[in-house]
C-alpha cells in the first residue's frame, strides 16, 4: 500500500536527517518538517478516513509506531546538541538602560517619612499658604516683630479686606493647626518648602525646605526629643551620630536648644565642613512654649511637649556633598540623573 | 559681639583658659569663639538686654566658672543746684517706656586719652570727643544707650514726642530725613534733637565746645525704633539695641556711670536730681521645683538647684516641703517671665547635656498622610517607565497667568511683594514650570521627559484653595510620536491606579495646538493632555515639540486602587484576529468598539486598537483593530472564530461603510 510505503520513506529520511543534526535552528527546522502543523505525519489521520476497518488497523498502528519514534528521534538529537559556542565580549557596554529618577530631595523626603514613621511620628500635609495667625501669632512671634515685614516675608496681595496671608516662612506654623484637629496626645511631623524674601546665591534660596516635629502628651520631654533628634541623624547619615545641646532661642519654644551633630566628615578632629569646631549645627529645638499650647487650646498645666526643627536643604548637600543649593533645586537632568 | 579680652580682665579676677571658657560658654550661654585678644559671641537675642555688654558678660562668665566677679561700684557726687533750674522734659508718648536725664555743669571737654579712642574704636564707633567717647564706653560696659545733648543750645524745654507728618530731621552727618509722623523724637520749643533711640542731630550736639550737657538715659519700644530704623534705611548701634529691649534698670545705672567717669575725668558739676525717676521692681515668680524633672528629664537634687539659683543671683523669698518656691529676678534679666524660662536657666547651668536619652512610646496610632503616599506611588509609577522628576519654584510671570486663562471663578494667588517679574504668582499650573526645564536642559539632551508633583492654588470664593497637580511632559522633535507616548503613558498610568478615563478633543486652546479633555466616566474634567503650540514654544525659546499631561489629583486621591484584585487568565486557549479597515476620520474608535460588542459574542473577549494613522489627501483614516476570542470551558476551532469574524466585519461594513484593507 502506498500509505505504508510513505511512512515509511518518511522515517528512513528522517532517521537520516536527525543523525546530522548540528544545532538549535536545524533541530527546529526538521522538528517542523516531520512533526509540526502541517507536517505530513500530523495530518495523516486525516488520509485514512476512507480506508477498510482492517487497513485502518494496519496502517493506524505502523502510523502510531512510526510518529512516536520520530518523536524519539527528535529527543534524542535534542540531548545531543552541543552548546553552541557564542562569542560574548565582556567589554561590551551592554544595552543603554533607560530609567527615569526620582529627584533627590523626593528620595530624600522618602527617606525622611520612612525614618520618623519608625520613630513613631505621624507623617503630615500641611498648606504653603496660611494665614499670619498660623505662621506669627499662634506662636509668638509679636506683633512687631521684624521677620513679619515686607523685607522677610513674601505676602499675598488681598483680594478681600480680610486675615492677611502669606507664604509660610517655616514649617513651625503647621503646629497648632495640627495640635487643633488631631488634638492631644499627638506626634507628628511635616516637611516642605518655605518661602522668604532672600536674595538668592550658593548657599541661599527664596524657597528651600523644612521639616518640623511636635510630640505633646502629659509627659513628653527634652529627654525624649534627645533620643528622637540623635536616632533621626543617625539613620539619615546611616552612621552613629553624637549630638550636643546648647542654648537656642526661638519664640516657640522654652527652654530653646540648638542641636549640633557630631561632624561626620572628619569624626569630630576638626575639618573644613565643621569649621574646625568638630560639629555642625543642624536643628534647633525646644520645649513649646505654654503660649503656643494655649493658642492650640490645650491646658498647659496638664499637658507639654517638644518640638524640633531643621533646613533639610543642608543636611542633603552635606551627605551628597552638593556645594550650591540653586543646582539642586532644578530639573537640570544632568543632576537629578546622578541620584 | 566682640570683647577684648583686656577689657573683660578688668571685671573678672584670676586667671582664665580662655579656650575653656570659650567652650563652657557656648554650652552654656552664647555660641562662642576665642580669637586670641577677643572673644566673639553671638549673645541670643533674648539675652541682649542683660549679657551684651563687658559687666553683662562677665556676669554670665562668673556664673559658670563659679568666680566672683568686680563691678564697678557707682557714687556720684551732687551739686546742690537743681536741675530743674535749667529745664523740664515732658514725655508725650508710651512708646518711650522710660526716660531718666541728668544734667552736668562746667566740663571741660577734650579729646579723648589715648586708651579710650583705641577702646571706642575697637567696639566699632569713631573716637569724638571726652564726653561723646565716655557714653559709648558706658554702652558697651553697661548695654544701655546714652545720649548726651549740648544744653545751651537746647531752646527751652525738652519734649519726648511723635513726630508731625512732614517734619524734617537733620542728622549728625548732615543728612536730612522727612518724617512721616510715626517716629518717636526728642525735641525742644524748636527743633528736632534727635530722631528717639536713633541718631542725634546737628541741632544740639556735643563738641569739644560743650561745657554743660543733659545725659538721656531711654528706653523706647523696640518696634517703633525697629519701623523707623528700616524706613529711614538708618542703622546704629543705638537703634540696634533698642530693637533687642534695653532694661530701664541697666538705663539708670549707665546713666549715673556716665556721671561718675564725667566727674573723674573732668571734674565738672553733677546736678541735683535726675529726670523721670520712678521705682523698678523685681518680678516675683512663683516656681514648682518638679518642673525641673518633668520638662527636662534631669533629676536635680535640691541643693543643686538652690546652688545654681545662687549663682544666677535668683533670691528664694520663700518655699515649702513640696518644693514650691517664690523667687525673685535679677532686675536685669527681662527673659526670665514664667517658670518654662526658670527651668531653661537651672538645665543650661547644670549642662544641657546632662539630659538623659529616653524613647518615648507614641501615644496613639501614627500614620502617613493619604496623599503623600499616593504622590510617591504615583512617582514610582512614572520612573518606571523612564520619565524623570523635575523640581522648580512654585511661582509664575505674568505672562505665564496671561497665557493660562484660569476659568472666570478662580483668580490666581498674587504675591504682593515679588521678588521679581518671574515669581509674581503662586503657581496654578504646573506647565510653564516644566516648559522651562525643557529650554533648561535641551542643550544638552534631545528628548526630554519630566515630571512634576506640586502644589498649585488659586483664590475661589475668596479663599485660598491648594491642590497637587501633576504634570508630564515630553519634548522630542516629531510631534506624532510626542503624542503617541504620552497617550501610552496616560493609558498605562490610569490602568496602574484602576480608574477609567475617557478623552474628549478641546479646540481653540491657548497653549495647546491639538488638545484633549481627560475625563472621568461621571464626567468630572480632570486634566487636559496636548502638544503645545507654536507661539508658547517660541515665547519660551524652546526648540523642540513639547506635548503635556496635567492632572489635578485631587479628584483622584479618593479614587485611587492601590490593592489589586487577583484575575486567573483564560484556561483554553486564547484565538486573535486582525483586521484594517480604513473608515471616515470623524468616526472613533469608542463608536466602533460599541457596535462590535453590540452584536453580543459571548466568546469575544477583547478589542484593541493596535495601529491608527491618516492616508494623505483624504477624509479618511485607518485602523488596525485585534479582536481576541476565548471560551471559559473549551478549545476554540478556527472555523468558528472566522465565521465570527466574517459577522463582524458585516456589521461594520453595513453601519460604518468601512473599507476593507
Amino acid at each position: 500500500m502506498r500509505l505504508i510505503e510513505d511512512l515509511k520513506k518518511i522515517f528512513q529520511e528522517a532517521e537520516n536527517k536527525f543523525q546530522y543534526v548540528k544545532n538549535d535552528k536545524e533541530l527546529e527546522e526538521l522538528r517542523i518538517k516531520y512533526l509540526g502543523r502541517k507536517s505530513y505525519l500530523v495530518n495523516f489521520p486525516s488520509l485514512i478516513k476512507n480506508l477498510s476497518l482492517e487497513e485502518k488497523k494496519e496502517v493506524g498502528k505502523l502510523y502510531n509506531d512510526i510518529k512516536k519514534r520520530i518523536e524519539e528521534l527528535y529527543k534524542q538529537a535534542k540531548n545531543l546538541i552541543k552548546e553552541e559556542e557564542i562569542k560574548f565580549d565582556f567589554d561590551d557596554p551592554g544595552e543603554e538602560i533607560e530609567q527615569g529618577r526620582k529627584h533627590l530631595i523626593s528620595q530624600t523626603f522618602e527617606k525622611v517619612s520612612k525614618i520618623f514613621l519608625e520613630i513613631g511620628f505621624s507623617i503630615v500635609d500641611f498648606n504653603q499658604i496660611v494665614s499670619e495667625k498660623e505662621n506669627f501669632d499662634y506662636l509668638n512671634i509679636p506683633v512687631n516683630h521684624p521677620a513679619r515685614d515686607l523685607w522677610d516675608t513674601l505676602w499675598v496681595k488681598n483680594i478681600k479686606n480680610e486675615e492677611r496671608y502669606l507664604f509660610r516662612t517655616h514649617t513651625s506654623c503647621f503646629q497648632v493647626p495640627i495640635i487643633k484637629k488631631i488634638g492631644v496626645p499627638l506626634r507628628a511631623i511635616v516637611y516642605g518648602k518655605v518661602f522668604r524674601y532672600e536674595a538668592t546665591d550658593r548657599t541661599h534660596d527664596f524657597e528651600f525646605l523644612q521639616l518640623d516635629g511636635i510630640s505633646v502628651s502629659e509627659d513628653s520631654n527634652l529627654a525624649h526629643l534627645k533620643y528622637v533628634t540623635r536616632r533621626f541623624f543617625q539613620l539619615f547619615f546611616d552612621k552613629e551620630i553624637s549630638i550636643r545641646l546648647r542654648p537656642g532661642y526661638f519664640p516657640f519654644v522654652e527652654p530653646g536648644l540648638e542641636i549640633d551633630i557630631g561632624c561626620i566628615f572628619c569624626n569630630q578632629k576638626g575639618c573644613q565642613v565643621c569649621k574646625k569646631s568638630g560639629f555642625i549645627e543642624v536643628a534647633g529645638a525646644g520645649m513649646i512654649h505654654s503660649f503656643v499650647l494655649k493658642s492650640a487650646g490645650i491646658d498647659f498645666k496638664k499637658y507639654q511637649g517638644y518640638a524640633f526643627g531643621f533646613g533639610l536643604d543642608r543636611l542633603i548637600m552635606l551627605k551628597h556633598g552638593i556645594n550650591d543649593i540653586r543646582i539642586l533645586h532644578s530639573s537640570d537632568l544632568r543632576f537629578i540623573k546622578q541620584f | 559681639m566682640k570683647f577684648r579680652i583686656k577689657d573683660l580682665k578688668n571685671y573678672i579676677s584670676g586667671n582664665i583658659d580662655f579656650n575653656k571658657l570659650a567652650n563652657l560658654l557656648t554650652l552654656k550661654s552664647f555660641e562662642t569663639v576665642y580669637n586670641k585678644d577677643f572673644l566673639e559671641v553671638d549673645i541670643l537675642p533674648n539675652r541682649y538686654p542683660d549679657s551684651s555688654s563687658l559687666v553683662g558678660l562677665a556676669k554670665e562668665i562668673g556664673i559658670i566658672l563659679n568666680k566672683k566677679i568686680k563691678e564697678p561700684i557707682i557714687k556720684i557726687k551732687e551739686t546742690s543746684k537743681s536741675k530743674n533750674y535749667y529745664l523740664k522734659i515732658i514725655k508725650e508718648t508710651d512708646q518711650c517706656f522710660s526716660y531718666f536725664g541728668k544734667i552736668i555743669l562746667n566740663i571741660k571737654n577734650q579729646k579723648s586719652p589715648q586708651w579710650l579712642r583705641e577702646f571706642v574704636n575697637f567696639y566699632g564707633f569713631n573716637s569724638i570727643n571726652f564726653l561723646v567717647d565716655l557714653s559709648n564706653f558706658v554702652m558697651i560696659e553697661y548695654g544701655a544707650p546714652l545720649h548726651l545733648f549740648d544744653l545751651d543750645k537746647i531752646k527751652g524745654n525738652v519734649y519726648v514726642r511723635i513726630s508731625k507728618k512732614g517734619e524734617k530731621f537733620l542728622s549728625l552727618d548732615d543728612k536730612v530725613y522727612l518724617l512721616e509722623g510715626k517716629e518717636i523724637v526728642i525735641a525742644d520749643d524748636e527743633k528736632i534733637l534727635a530722631l528717639a533711640g536713633i541718631k542725634g542731630s546737628r541741632t544740639a550736639e556735643v563738641t569739644l565746645e560743650t561745657k554743660n550737657i543733659l545725659i538721656e538715659a531711654a528706653v523706647f519700644d523696640p518696634y517703633k525704633i525697629y519701623e523707623t530704623s528700616r524706613r529711614l534705611g538708618l542703622k546704629t548701634e543705638a537703634s540696634f539695641r533698642f530693637e533687642r529691649k534695653v532694661s530701664p534698670y541697666l538705663s539708670l545705672k549707665s546713666l549715673n556711670r556716665l556721671c561718675q567717669l564725667i566727674e573723674k575725668n573732668m571734674k565738672a558739676e553733677i546736678t541735683k536730681g535726675i529726670f523721670g525717676l520712678q521705682k523698678i521692681e523685681n518680678k516675683i515668680l512663683d516656681f514648682d521645683f518638679k518642673k525641673i524633672a518633668k520638662l527636662s528629664g534631669i533629676e536635680l537634687k535640691i541643693k543643686e538647684f538652690e546652688n545654681i539659683l545662687k549663682l544666677l543671683s535668683i533670691k528664694i523669698i520663700k518655699k515649702n516641703k513640696d518644693g514650691y518656691y517664690k523667687l525673685k529676678i535679677p532686675l536685669e534679666r527681662l527673659d526670665i517671665e514664667n517658670e518654662q524660662d526658670l527651668v531653661e536657666e537651672i538645665i543650661r547651668i547644670y549642662g544641657l547635656n546632662n539630659i538623659p536619652e529616653i524613647y518615648e512610646f507614641p501615644k496613639r496610632e501614627i500614620t502617613a498622610s493619604k496623599h503623600i503616599d499616593i504622590n510617591f506611588h504615583l512617582k514610582n509609577i512614572l520612573i518606571s517607565m523612564g520619565i524623570n522628576e523635575g523640581y522648580n519654584y512654585n511661582f509664575c510671570s505674568d505672562k505665564d497667568n496671561e497665557y493660562f486663562n484660569l476659568p472666570s471663578e478662580y483668580k490666581a494667588v498674587e504675591v504682593l511683594n515679588p521678588l521679581s517679574e518671574n515669581f509674581k504668582y503662586f503657581n496654578f499650573t504646573l506647565i510653564f514650570n516644566l516648559l522651562k526645564s525643557v529650554y533648561l536642559n535641551q542643550f544638552n539632551f534631545n528628548q526630554i521627559k519630566l515630571f512634576q508633583i506640586e502644589k498649585t492654588g488659586y483664590f475661589k470664593n475668596n479663599k485660598v484653595n491648594e491642590e497637587y497637580n501633576l504634570a508630564i511632559i515630553y519634548a522630542f522633535k516629531d510631534p506624532l510620536k510626542i503624542l503617541k507616548y504620552l497617550k501610552g503613558v496616560l493609558s498605562y498610568l490610569f490602568e496602574q491606579l484602576g480608574i477609567e478615563i475617557l478623552l474628549k478633543e478641546k479646540k481653540n486652546d491657548n497653549i495647546f495646538s491639538v488638545s484633549s479633555e481627560i475625563i472621568l466616566k461621571d464626567n468630572l474634567k480632570i486634566g487636559v493632555f496636548g502638544l503645545v503650540s507654536k507661539k508658547i514654544l517660541q515665547n519660551y525659546l524652546i526648540d523642540l515639540n513639547v506635548g503635556v499631561i496635567e492632572i489635578n489629583l485631587d479628584f483622584l486621591y479618593d479614587k485611587i486602587k492601590l490593592d489589586k484584585k487577583f484575575v486567573i487568565w483564560p484556561t483554553f486557549p486564547t484565538i486573535s484576529r486582525d483586521i484594517s479597515f480604513l473608515l471616515d476620520e470623524k468616526i472613533n474608535f469608542k463608536e466602533i468598539s460599541d457596535c462590535i460588542y453590540g452584536l453580543n459574542i459571548k466568546i469575544l473577549k477583547e478589542i484593541k486598537l493596535i495601529d491608527v494613522y491618516f492616508p494623505e489627501k483624504t477624509n479618511l483614516k485607518s485602523f488596525t483593530l485585534r479582536l481576541i476570542f476565548a471560551h471559559p470551558e473549551r478549545n476554540l476551532r478556527e472555523e468558528e472564530v472566522d465565521d465570527l469574524l466574517s459577522k463582524i466585519i458585516h456589521s461594520l461594513l453595513s453601519k460604518f461603510n468601512i473599507v476593507l484593507r
